[in-house]
């Protein structure tokens, strides 16, 4: 088990966005969580990434409480995250923003880059290394000296999963990564997703769109309300009443 | 690859081609020039101070006349009032700027945008009143004056270089001062701390998200940037031998905004570029008496709505095509 959640609770003021809430990610799978508008899906996200502190509960990963660290810190520990609305640098090309993934990795810092020790240069080489090989992974070589401004919607796409997998992440958290994309790139972003999982780096998604849930999903979870309703298979979460009912709505008794 | 190569040593040899010409300059010059230049670079490198923590980092830091100040009247006080030579001074002086922008940062930080740019204007102003109000330490409106020059510096074979008589001894330590930060500032623009603060200023969540601890590269980027700006101040203390209350007033932390504007911000070139054109286009309008500030305010609205990103930056955005036109039209000659 890499990830896990126990009891979480996260309130605003009097709106209890996720409510007494468990849950596990393993290792090595892609693990879904679905759920209707305003169910807590991104602020769970928040909260696992440390954007916001928990009211109460805990957070395991890798067996280590990060319950409460800041964001930083847990980029560190090894979970990346994507953003809902697709955030890169804006003001950097598509291979500085990969670069600049690098970072929490960097052993120099300001003074190492002042006296250009030995240190800074292999950190700079091994950025730029690194940065090559992601940009293949994510089939952004030929547009990597591309301002952002110049590039579409679904490049954004992959460039932002890029930027989290320069981190070196064991776990990824994607927040609806195929949203505003057409079938076919939504194909292509699928495959990656795979081929992530297969280069051993562990999956946790947020998406609206069942046919990519159920295609890609190892686990699922599905939440309403901030509660869990079903936890399992896509076999078994999709045949569940309740999520039926959360998404297609309670059949009237009359 | 072979351009880039070719850009790569084009950019150096402009660099080279630049320092020569700095360091001939006292022998074609005048003094009036000469004392003017030795000023330009003085507010280069407060602007240069600037741009790192306004232009890189993105944080509307309204302070830094406060920590030019401190640079300039610690490095005066100290060899005024205990007979310090300037080189102790000047390090006493910079570590005593570093420990009060820590001290500055680690609150005022804390706060995001407008409300950082207010919080250090504030300190900027208290900063200001308490050198005016300490009148048995600083001589308050007075100004110290009289503070002596940089000790004469012994040359190997004989001789030594003496900072009392020449004009252009101090223009080149202060030349010398220039380049080192423009070094320094080169490198760590351009190294992966450098990115981290231009990542911070396009997007705090994402920065955070990809492991940047933000704090830390905001409190980095102050404190160098605080550390450059007190340098200015030792340098401007010691060359004009005379400082005054408003050299710390917040008036010289716009100056050097007006300066960073108009050469590009977050570039390296810009700041430096601004500081030379405004400081002599300045001069230059004294000419027209009382107007010439009316006209300088002109010439700066003009340049900041026609060329938002300053010179520096239009032309990095514009040389390129204008090369590429260029290369095409030449091939269309062939």
């Amino acid at each position: 088990m890499l990830l896990k959640v126990d009891n979480l609770v996260k309130s605003f003021g009097g709106l209890v966005a996720i409510d007494a809430l468990d849950l596990q990610v393993n290792k090595g799978e892609i693990f879904s969580i679905i759920g209707p508008n305003g169910a807590g899906k991104t602020t769970l996200f928040n909260v696992i990434s440390g954007k916001y502190r928990p009211s109460s509960g805990k957070i395991t990963f890798e067996g280590k409480d990060i319950t409460g660290l800041k964001p930083y810190n847990i980029a560190r520990r090894g979970i990346a995250r994507t953003f809902q609305v697709t955030a890169v640098f804006s003001q950097f090309t598509v291979f500085e923003n990969i670069v600049i993934g690098h970072q929490l990795h960097a052993k120099s810092g300001m003074f190492g880059a002042v006296f250009g020790t030995g240190q800074a240069h292999k950190d700079a080489r091994e950025s730029r290394e690194k940065s090559e090989k992601i940009l293949e992974f994510t089939g952004l070589t030929d547009i990597s000296d591309k301002p952002i401004a110049n590039t579409t919607q679904e490049e954004r796409k992959r460039l932002s999963i890029g930027l989290a997998l320069a981190t070196d992440p064991k776990l990824i958290l994607l927040d609806e990564p195929v949203s505003g994309v057409n079938m076919q790139e939504m194909d292509g972003i699928i495959d990656l997703i795979r081929k992530i999982r297969d280069a051993g780096i562990t999956v946790c998604l947020i998406e609206h769109k069942m046919r990519v849930v159920m295609g890609i999903s190892d686990r699922i979870l599905a939440i309403n309300y901030g509660k869990k309703i079903a936890e399992g298979t896509v076999k078994e979460v999709s045949s569940n009443q309740q999520v039926i009912d959360a998404y297609l709505g309670v059949k009237d008794a009359a | 690859m072979e351009n880039l190569l070719k850009l790569y040593t084009t950019k150096h040899l402009l660099f080279a081609l630049l320092i020569v010409a700095a360091l001939v300059f006292p022998l074609v010059a005048s003094t009036y020039t000469l004392r003017i230049i030795t000023m330009c670079c003085i507010w280069s490198m407060l602007a240069i101070a600037l741009n790192l923590i306004v232009g890189y980092t993105g944080q509307g830091n309204l302070g830094l006349g406060a920590f030019f100040g401190m640079g300039a009247y610690t490095t005066g006080l100290l060899m005024v009032k205990l007979g310090l030579n300037f080189w102790l001074a000047l390090i006493i002086a910079l570590a005593l700027t570093v420990i009060l922008a820590v001290l500055i940062g680690l609150p005022t930080l804390r706060t995001k945008g407008a409300y950082f740019a207010i919080a250090t204007l504030c300190f900027n102003i208290i900063f200001t009143t308490v050198v005016i109000q300490w009148d048995a330490l600083t001589k308050g409106q007075t100004g110290l004056m009289n503070i002596p020059n940089v000790p004469a510096i012994p040359l190997p074979f004989g001789g030594q270089i003496d900072f009392h008589e020449s004009l252009a001894a101090n223009y080149y330590l202060v030349l010398i001062f220039l380049i080192l930060t423009i070094v320094v500032i080169y490198r760590i623009v351009n190294s992966l701390t450098g990115k981290s603060f231009l990542a911070v200023r396009q997007d705090e969540d994402l920065a955070e998200a990809i492991g940047i601890n933000t704090f830390r590269a905001k409190l980095l980027s102050f404190t160098v940037s605080a550390f450059i700006a007190g340098l200015a101040g030792g340098l401007y203390a010691v060359y004009l031998g005379f400082i005054a209350p408003a050299i710390t007033s917040y008036g010289i932390t716009f100056t050097a905004i007006l300066y960073v504007v108009v050469g590009g911000a977050a570039t390296v070139a810009g700041p430096i570029v601004g500081s030379f054109l405004l400081t002599v286009i300045g001069e230059q309008l004294t000419a027209f008496g009382t107007l010439h500030l009316i006209i300088y305010g002109v010439l700066v609205v003009l340049s900041i709505i026609y060329l938002p990103m300053g010179l520096v930056g239009a032309y990095q955005m514009f040389w390129p095509q204008i090369w590429q036109k260029m290369k095409r039209g030449k091939v269309h000659a062939a």
